[in-house]
């Protein structure tokens, strides 16, 4: 298990590696950052000044250099228009995104996995019809314009839930349930037919055969298999939606990195940009790392040495 | 291969109809024909806007701004500008449906052709590119989208090129999955022994062969585009005002929801109708050309 883990370990530091030239060359192709910074009939001088003090008039890979030695010291610049380190911005901001991501998946997996267990068992009913085509809806419903209505009907018209901003739990309510609708379709398509799948082998028939009820077979032999596999979907989900919430986070003024995001673009402020970058995809290596360790735990077919 | 083999029986072993599921399958067909039908409505919407509706898209009459719907003339309602919002949903038809027809079809070819060429081909040249799949799949689209809209200009053509630069990347996979174990079957082995050139196994042998899964992915995918195009413009990373656009027009009425909830309601509506049209068609299309692909 242990060189498991820091087989997994390694890969990810050179997944990282790989990002952070990734994020380095996008935020070069998106143009020179010097008439960010200066105005655009700033004197010469100035912007000479201005190029050296940022180091723009070095080489792209002594820039690379510079930019990878401030990273490794926790730098990751200063905002063009807070003047606050980015990485002290991003640190204020990522908790809240991340506390959203994780209530949504939350509630996805608890509210689609049992239920597409359950359509699975029940295949060909009444239940399973009706689920499949909500499921069906549900994958159909742009998450922002659902935000909106439920903002129109619960907020506005019912007065039962806030408009807008963080707080207390009835803040959660809305911008869950409207993200979550996508994934909970998602979700339970994934699950039915993995159920139906792992229903179909052999050794639940052979529980079946055994003589067990069909809730033993179900909830002891079937489930566990069927689950397995979405356990990698969820850390998918979970780091799709740390970038994926922007839209969300807009509707309701979420004070996460998304709407940090946002003001990045409307004031062009490049380094804050870079550092929203670099923070979703170093947040999206890690979930991943931790699903995969977390799999080889369940799993050990998983493991370096087995067969 | 061998375990390849056995994924397929056991996934057909699931996908054999119980006599219920079969009567159902055939009850259900009329599903599809509602789709289709709902469908060609707005593709045709799309392509006659100029003849079916009196008013101008992105002029509005300033009199008639915020009009609520079923006012004379205005069977939706205006918009704050005055627009009709009915003739912007139906004009809107043509941004999403071409923005995602247009989309599909860039990454179902390459995504194919790679799929292709790295199933049949082998050896390291499939690692890595299985590899590329793997992180381009991985990698955020709403960020390389926004990075794309403000370093090439928001528009209809970065909107593509931001989606199918992700997109390609799952027909790539499914594909060199299909393309893996038709490579050991018999048909391909005679076709080399008959002197047939790499070239034409690809295209003539294997190609048709992975034909309706690359036509089912395809399908699938439009609703996704259509969903995320929408997204992307509703944060102002699509196509710009003032464009009629589904994901822009929702955006548009957010300040006036308490007032005039008309405006970001009926274009919202119509994101559903379509991609709800097409996902139906495609599971159709799933169920009948190839169960396999059932979990996708």
């Amino acid at each position: 298990m242990a060189a498991y883990i820091s087989k997994r370990l390694l890969q990810t530091l050179i997944t990282l590696l790989v990002m952070s030239v990734v994020v380095f060359a996008l935020a070069r192709v998106s143009g020179d950052p010097t008439y960010l910074l200066v105005n655009q009939n700033a004197p010469m001088d100035d912007v000479i000044r201005i190029r050296h003090v940022y180091g723009l008039d070095q080489p792209l890979p002594v820039q690379y250099g510079i930019y990878m030695w401030n990273l490794l010291h926790g730098d990751l610049g200063t905002s063009l228009r807070t003047h606050l380190p980015v990485a002290q911005e991003m640190a204020d901001r990522f908790p809240s995104t991340l506390q959203l991501a994780f209530i949504t998946v939350l509630f996805s997996a608890l509210v689609g996995l049992p239920l597409g267990a359950l359509a699975a068992v029940k295949r060909g009913s009444a239940l399973d019809r009706t689920l499949l085509a909500c499921a069906a809806v549900f994958q159909s419903l742009p998450g922002f314009w659902i935000a909106i209505v439920g903002v129109l009907i619960f907020s506005v018209g019912l007065g039962w839930l806030p408009v807008a901003g963080s707080g207390d739990p009835s803040h959660y309510v809305l911008p869950v349930v409207s993200v979550s609708l996508n994934i909970i379709a998602w979700l339970f398509r994934l699950e039915r037919s993995n159920m139906l799948e792992v229903l179909a082998l052999d050794y639940v028939t052979y529980a079946r055969v055994k003589g067990l009820g069909e809730v033993a077979v179900v909830l002891r032999h079937a489930l566990p298999n069927a689950i397995i596999p979405v356990i990698t979907v969820l850390g998918i989900v979970l780091g799709t939606l740390i970038s994926g919430l922007i839209v969300v986070e807009t509707v309701f003024a979420w004070p996460g990195i998304g709407t940090l995001a946002q003001e990045a673009i409307a004031w062009r402020d490049y380094p804050l940009m870079q550092g929203w970058m670099l923070t979703i995809l170093f947040a999206v290596a890690i979930i991943n790392m931790l699903v995969d360790i977390l799999y080889g735990m369940i799993d050990p077919r998983l493991r370096p040495g087995s067969a | 291969m061998a375990a390849a083999q056995v994924e397929i029986s056991a996934a057909s072993g699931v996908a054999e109809a119980t006599p219920v599921a079969r009567r159902r399958r055939r009850k259900i067909a009329l599903l599809p024909v509602l789709a289709t039908l709902l469908l060609l409505a707005f593709v045709l919407g799309a392509l006659c806007a100029n003849f079916i509706t009196p008013h101008d898209a992105i002029e509005g009459t300033l009199l008639d701004r915020l009009k609520p719907p079923l006012t004379s003339g205005y069977f939706l309602g205006t918009d704050v500008q005055g627009r009709d919002i009915l003739t912007r949903v139906i004009y809107g038809a043509r941004v999403s449906l071409s923005v995602a027809v247009i989309t599909v079809l860039i990454s179902a070819s390459l995504g194919s052709l790679i799929g292709l060429y790295s199933g049949f081909h082998g050896s390291w040249i499939d690692g890595l590119i299985m590899r590329a799949v793997d992180s381009v799949l991985g990698f955020p689209l709403i960020m390389l989208a926004l990075l794309f809209s403000i370093s090439l200009g928001p528009g209809f053509a970065t909107v593509v090129l931001s989606i199918s630069l992700v997109a390609w990347a799952s027909y790539a996979r499914v594909v060199r999955g299909e393309a893996l174990t038709l490579r050991q079957r018999e048909f391909i082995t005679s076709a080399r022994v008959v002197g047939c050139s790499n070239h034409r196994i690809v295209f003539r042998y294997l190609l048709p062969n992975v034909a309706p899964t690359i036509f089912v992915l395809a399908t699938m995918q439009i609703g996704g585009v259509i969903l995320v195009e929408a997204g992307l413009s509703f944060i102002g990373a699509g196509i710009p005002a003032p464009t009629p656009d589904w994901g822009g027009m929702v955006s548009g009425g957010r300040d006036y929801i308490s007032t005039a909830w008309w405006i970001s309601l009926w274009p919202g509506l119509a994101i559903v109708l379509v991609v709800l049209a097409v996902n139906t068609l495609g599971d159709w299309l799933r169920e009948v050309l190839d169960p396999r692909l059932r979990q996708i």
